[in-house]
């Protein structure tokens, strides 16, 4: 079971978080000049990088607040957390 | 039958305490410190059990988990446990233990004629077999027929606990471990704890080492946690503390993992009396017993010699030495439920038969580190002899000790070569997986150990492949021609060793608290008044019944009397989402469909959420308190559903400033439904003026009701002139005991969710999740003229104008009458074209007591246009004839919901 921090709360078990996605996809707009092709990527393209990945998570079980973590798929190491909304930390380096 | 005790010796037993037990219904004595198995040896039992698939007799073959045939029922009624190596229970007096996987018993097994039909039995056989009919016609005697041991099916007696520990070190030795070594790793012992095998026992005199007795690591997990298994009281004894699963978070964790010596692989290598040599060094040494009067030792020459010695000085006869690493194999062994002889081939070629009661093997040497393997670790494969050797994977695992394993024994050409010998030589003993399953799985084109293990299911047992995931891997990369270095046993997944559910599940919530039940405000009211209770997420009154009235009639007699006169709805599940700030309102254009920054304080307006799909989420009114205030109704079961979406929204995409908050529970909600329902609540003297034109259909008004702040919402689910009084949680059961003194002389009668499905049928109100599905988009149900001149981007807006958005055939929301006026449509069925396609579906339906007709709702192609059309209704072999008709069935001018 991973550990992740909560920028609020601090390291808390994997239990107490829900897993947002990959961060990268961003909600595009304003919808009448969005194509159909981009709008279909928004929805339904991800890309489960085998290495670090940029995703969102919430913490759920506890403040309830939406934050980003890099975390590499192939051995759970996982990076500080920046709050939604702030620029995001680095790529960790391999 | 083969070993017997000898008159001295045994490391760990006490001869002069005798303990009595039980197996397979017969009684035995064996010694303290004895091993079930060993005592079992030493009373002469020596086949313990029957194989998975074929049935055939087993005996111990091992030591400890790894253990593989040797598995028992320990113990009876609820502290029965399944598949209990029998190598790793300590014995007690009275311990009760029988056979799994056998009836009536291990010497005589009705299903042991699954060997006559062994051709038929061979890799992926249910896969090819049972495909036809179905699976599901064999479904029922295959799982009778394949299970090993029983789960107790009556709740344990004992007890399990549950301790969280955090530690810098953590080790896990299943071998000695060299102090020295140790102590290069850490940076003092007082940060270490241990969890030591109990077959290491020279660990103790380390000093200053702080160790778990009898505890098993069974789990590495994510960042360094490891689930361990303490075995504090073993005896069945009620209420005592039986096991205690231990969460160790590690900074680090050092693993000594124990070399595992593998079998031979020849035909009958899985008679009772054959057995590793690791196995008959422990029965002779600890438990003082001989594994045979008259032993063949096999395997490498050294070790062979050195343990024959052993044997001669314990008084036992060597019969032969074979010396694996010498070109010299064994071929195969015969005896009915044990050995009597077995062919051995020489580096000349020839072959002759030794007479033998016993075959103590050794095939090599593999590091046991399926903990490791959790962890991403891996094995790495000598080219040259096929050895494995541990290699460390992450930076926080480091392994200590033996982590090179030895070259394993080659497997006699005969055997591979002659079907008949390779159909009898076993690689996976407890999954039954010869040497002519891999054969054939190769020849079927499954070349790798993992698609080996999927198709022939070797290394799926209890033991996780401590016994066959080597010579498995070894003997198809031979078969299949493929680099041997290339060809490594699969993953390891946990848990390393068989771990009880009641352990993984210690304090955890069980029986009710596995769900709570979730009870509304004035829940002691209803059931007061009669309300039979079911789970709608919520306990809620289904009905209300006094007189033993059937659900059907009480819902009937409920939706005519709200009709008649008035009902009483207790709604306080209701979602309540309140949302807050100066750009509540822009925020809110964004979450809904429709605009809701224009709407007027004191308003209410009905809105839907999609989902980015363009298709319906959810429903509810919103109602503006404030100017910066606004309070979300959303669906019952659905509330923290809608209140996680919207915040996720504030949060991430639309970060205005709004607050939001889930008020759900803060506020109880009764609803007052009926033609008489303004005269009932004028009657309660409240301080809110309930004027028809002043107080409108979709108005709000906030007050007092029974000295309490409350609120009140003109709102309808049920097509009737109708309030909803919210007071603080705190106040319900004051404010319905007030509010029913009032009404129920003036003949209010409380109604359920039965009689409230019902009227929202009638009325043609949708359910979403009933009556939509996962495609459904507002212009289906009604809500397409709106949206589009809308300025406001709001979720799911995109995916409206996709063309699948636009098309004619969509499925839209009408109602349906039977022509029989007695027929209720059935919920579910489909609505069939010439064809018999389905082209809608029906989602709900209901009889009318106050039109006096089968009410219905459904999806329909291209529904809107087709009013007036006949249409055949089909559902579990049975057609109706039922016409489409606009949704609303009752008052569709809407006269009694603006009375």
């Amino acid at each position: 079971m991973m550990q992740l921090r909560c920028p609020y709360c601090g390291e808390r078990d994997e239990t107490e978080f829900r897993f947002g996605g990959p961060a990268a996809i961003i909600r595009p707009g304003p919808p009448e000049q969005v194509s159909d092709e981009a709008w279909a990527d928004f929805l339904y393209q991800m890309n489960n990088e085998a290495g670090w990945q940029a995703e969102r998570w919430c913490h759920v079980g506890g403040c309830g607040s939406w934050f980003h973590i890099w975390r590499h798929t192939l051995t759970h190491d996982v990076s500080q957390p920046t709050l939604v909304g702030r620029p995001m930390a680095e790529r960790p380096v391999e | 039958m083969s070993a017997f005790r000898l008159p001295a010796g045994g490391s760990s037993i006490d001869r002069s305490r005798k303990l009595g037990f039980t197996f397979a219904g017969r009684s035995y004595s064996g010694f303290d410190g004895d091993t079930l198995a060993s005592a079992l040896a030493a009373n002469g039992v020596s086949v313990l059990g029957r194989s998975f698939k074929y049935h055939r007799p087993r005996g111990q073959v091992a030591t400890g988990h790894a253990e593989t045939n040797a598995l028992v029922q320990l113990e009876q009624d609820g502290f029965s446990t399944a598949n209990v190596p029998a190598t790793t229970i300590r014995l007690y007096d009275g311990l009760v233990a029988d056979p799994v996987n056998c009836s009536p018993s291990p010497r005589f097994d009705v299903l042991a004629i699954n060997q006559l039909a062994a051709p038929l039995l061979s890799a992926g056989f249910y896969y090819k077999t049972f495909m036809q009919p179905s699976w599901h016609f064999f479904e029922g005697f295959i799982r009778r027929a394949a299970g090993l041991g029983r789960s107790a099916a009556i709740p344990d007696p004992q007890r399990y606990g549950v301790r969280h520990a955090r530690v810098k070190t953590l080790l896990v030795a299943n071998a000695p471990v060299d102090a020295a070594e140790l102590d290069r790793h850490i940076d003092g012992r007082d940060d270490l704890l241990a969890l030591v095998d109990g077959a290491v026992s020279d660990f103790q005199a380390m000093a200053g080492v702080q160790t778990l007795p009898n505890t098993r690591a069974v789990a590495l997990l994510d960042h360094g946690l490891v689930l361990a298994v303490e075995t504090v009281c073993a005896e069945p004894v009620e209420g005592t503390l039986r096991e205690k699963l231990h969460l160790i978070r590690a900074e680090k964790i050092l693993l000594a993992p124990a070399l595992q010596d593998q079998p031979l692989v020849f035909a009958n290598n899985d008679r009772p009396g054959i057995l590793l040599l690791s196995a008959a060094r422990d029965m002779l040494e600890t438990h003082g017993i001989a594994p045979g009067r008259h032993v063949v030792v096999a395997g490498p020459e050294a070790e062979t010699h050195a343990f024959a010695d052993r044997l001669r000085s314990a008084g036992t006869e060597v019969a032969a030495t074979i010396a694996t690493d010498r070109g010299e194999c064994l071929i195969e062994a015969r005896g009915r439920s044990g050995v009597n002889r077995v062919r051995v081939s020489r580096p000349d070629g020839q072959a002759q038969w030794v007479s033998c009661d016993s075959i103590v093997m050794q095939g090599g040497m593999t590091p046991a580190i399926q903990l490791f393997l959790q962890d991403g670790g891996r094995f790495v494969r000598n080219a040259e002899d096929g050895s494995l050797t541990a290699s460390s994977a992450s930076d926080r695992v480091t392994l200590l000790g033996k982590t090179q394993g030895t070259p394993a024994a080659p497997v006699a050409a005969e055997i591979l070569q002659r079907a008949k010998l390779a159909k009898k030589s076993f690689v996976d003993f407890q999954t039954d997986v010869t040497v002519a399953d891999i054969q054939q799985a190769v020849a079927e084109g499954y070349e790798t150990p993992d698609h080996l293990k999927r198709y022939t299911v070797l290394g799926m047992g209890t033991d996780q492949g401590r016994l066959s995931a080597m010579n498995g891997a070894r003997i198809l990369a031979e078969e299949a021609a493929r680099p041997l270095a290339h060809t490594l046993p699969t993953k390891a997944r946990p848990p390393a060793i068989p771990t009880s559910f009641a352990a993984l599940g210690a304090r955890r919530p069980t029986g009710e608290l596995i769900r709570p039940r979730r009870l509304m405000p004035a829940d002691a009211f209803h059931r007061e008044l009669g309300a039979v209770m079911d789970d709608y997420g919520w306990e809620r009154p289904s009905h209300y019944t006094t007189r033993g009235e059937t659900i059907h009639d009480a819902a009937q007699r409920e939706a005519r009397a709200v009709r008649e006169t008035a009902g009483l709805f207790d709604g306080s599940p209701l979602g309540k989402i309140e949302v807050k700030g100066p750009q509540a309102g822009a925020f809110l254009d964004h979450i809904y469909v429709g605009r809701m920054s224009t709407l007027k304080q004191g308003k209410v307006r009905y809105g839907l959420m999609l989902n980015e799909n363009g298709s319906v989420f959810d429903d509810g009114v919103v109602m503006r308190l404030g100017e910066n205030h606004y309070l979300l109704n959303c669906t019952s079961g659905h509330a923290d559903r809608v209140f996680a979406w919207v915040d996720e929204y504030r949060q991430c995409i639309w970060p205005y400033d709004v607050l939001v908050q889930n008020v759900t529970s803060h506020w109880a909600t009764f609803g007052i439904a009926g033609p008489r329902a303004r005269d009932i609540l004028t009657a309660c003297d409240l301080d809110f003026d309930l004027e028809r034109d002043r107080f409108p259909h979709m108005a709000v008004r906030e007050g007092s009701f029974a000295d309490q702040h409350a609120r009140i919402a003109r709102v309808s689910f049920s097509g009737e002139l109708s309030y909803e009084l919210s007071v603080p949680v705190t106040a319900a059961m004051d404010a319905l005991g007030h509010l029913w003194r009032v009404a129920e002389p003036l003949g209010i009668v409380p109604y359920g969710i039965e009689a409230l499905e019902i009227l929202r049928v009638e009325k043609g109100y949708l359910h979403v999740g009933a009556d939509t599905d996962s495609e459904t988009q507002p212009g289906d149900i009604g809500f397409g003229a709106f949206w589009p001149k809308k300025p406001a981007d709001f979720i799911g807006r995109r995916s409206l104008l996709r063309a699948p958005a636009q098309r004619a055939d969509r499925k839209q929301l009408v109602g349906l009458r039977a022509d029989d006026d007695r027929t209720v449509l059935p919920m579910g069925g489909h609505i069939i074209d010439d064809d018999g396609g389905s082209i809608g579906w029906i989602g709900s339906s209901y009889y009318s007591p106050n039109l006096r007709r089968g009410v219905t709702l459904a999806m329909l192609e291209a529904g809107q246009g087709r009013h007036g059309e006949r249409v055949t209704v089909f559902s579990l072999g049975d057609r109706w004839q039922a016409t489409v008709s606009p949704p609303t069935a009752f008052d569709s001018e809407n006269i009694r919901v603006n009375a």
